[in-house]
């Protein structure tokens, strides 16, 4: 099928495989999958710069699907994903400036990926440890398969109070800066901690040119102690505030092209389904740990990007670095899928 | 046809970039709640049709 926004002729199939791909994985882990559609259209011969316009429009869907079935679910803090969006929007923009500035360097690319690289690892590293040190077996029952090892860090992170303590407007009593999250079952937080997390994450998340979600979901996991299916459904509602902004910006420069962004979302919205299912019937402690698997996939994919760029005649690792992410993402999803039919299959009232 | 409006679109784009963007949001935005929709009618209509069956079955 030709594309004539892009420019490019595709076959309808890759197309609907990366959807669902992206999708289902987008459903599973609340992440919007900007860095495996970039890197997947790429691999399929889409100029970068539609790449990531018409990547930014597919991760917008499938948040906005993902989001309405995690809420249905009762998995969504809007108000914790609102504060986060409060700090990550801005901060997206502060840093395209600052890209615009490393690329008048010439050094935007390498420090892109070197960054990208280094984070996807240290946070694959930490996740497999942890759940690693709070697998089942070592806990009382199942039942804990939600635990994790920064119970102190997120203790000190709930209880930090941060002046001001409340905002006086004219005509208003005092609005308290501390908010009772129920949803997260946070009882009290400093509303400056969300929005000074968001400000971090929309900082790399502009420098990397994702939407942050696979940023966003260990951080609210781990620092601010929200469990893991409502850290999914909250971190892909704060990735349709960004995949809309982002989406916006590139379509102003027509650089969406709608028409592919449609197909691949009719498949995302089928994995979307498959995916959120699968939150609900997989062990939390299982989700966190095939998340770890993804992003160390996406860091190897990155540095074989990286070896690419800087040796010209290992040119083709760029397309070996989209294929491997494709097949560590397709096979994440095969084992997903597996998960989810065991799970049913010992209990068929499950909820779909 | 579906050059001349490819055609068509992408002058309308350079003429009216923010009202483009907009539009590109809005379609994003409807087919996303379009198919949530039609996924939830879908699957609803094949549990309720898997339970006529195997109530049909039983008796």
């Amino acid at each position: 099928m030709y594309f004539p926004n892009a420019q490019v002729a595709i076959s309808l199939y890759p197309l609907l495989l990366l959807g669902l791909i992206v999708g289902t994985l987008g459903g599973f882990f609340g992440v919007g999958g900007g860095f495996l559609i970039t890197g997947g259209l790429l691999v399929f011969g889409v100029p970068p710069v539609f790449a990531l316009g018409t990547g930014l429009a597919l991760v917008l869907g499938t948040s906005i699907i993902g989001t309405l079935r995690h809420r249905r679910a009762g998995n969504v803090d809007v108000k914790l994903g609102l504060l986060l969006a409060g700090g990550s929007l801005p901060a997206v923009f502060l840093a395209e400036r600052l890209v615009v500035t490393l690329e008048g360097a010439g050094l935007a690319g390498p420090v892109v990926r070197y960054v990208y690289v280094f984070m996807l690892t240290a946070l694959a590293g930490f996740i497999i440890y942890d759940t690693w040190r709070n697998r089942p077996s070592r806990q009382a029952g199942s039942s804990q398969a939600d635990q994790v090892s920064t119970q102190g860090l997120i203790r000190r992170v709930q209880a930090w109070r941060i002046p001001p303590h409340s905002i006086k407007l004219p005509g208003v009593r005092p609005i308290s800066t501390r908010v009772a999250l129920p949803i997260s079952v946070i009882p009290q937080l400093s509303a400056f901690v969300p929005l000074a997390a968001g400000v971090g994450i929309g900082l790399l998340a502009g420098l990397l040119g994702a939407g942050g979600g696979f940023m966003m979901v260990p951080l609210l996991i781990y620092v601010l102690g929200v469990r893991t299916r409502v850290a999914v459904g909250t971190g892909l509602f704060q990735v349709v505030l960004t995949g809309a902004t982002g989406t916006f910006l590139y379509a102003r420069s027509s650089h969406v092209d709608l028409v592919m962004a449609m197909v691949m979302l009719v498949a995302a919205s089928a994995g979307s389904r498959l995916g959120v299912a699968a939150t609900r019937a997989v062990a939390p402690n299982r989700i966190r740990f095939l998340f770890s698997l993804t992003l160390l996939g996406g860091a190897l994919a990155v540095a074989l990007k990286q070896i690419a760029e800087s040796n010209a005649g290992l040119g083709y690792l760029s397309t070996v670095a989209g294929t491997v992410m494709l097949t560590a993402t397709g096979s994440i999803c095969l084992v997903m899928v597996v998960l989810l039919a065991m799970s049913l299959r010992k209990e068929p009232g499950a909820p779909r | 046809m579906y050059q001349s409006l490819a055609e068509f679109l992408s002058g309308f784009s350079a003429r009216f970039p923010v009202l483009w963007a907009l539009l590109t949001l809005a379609v994003v935005t409807l087919t996303s709640l379009a198919l949530y929709l039609a996924w939830g009618w879908i699957v609803g209509g094949l549990e309720m049709g898997q339970t006529m069956v195997r109530r049909l079955w039983d008796r």
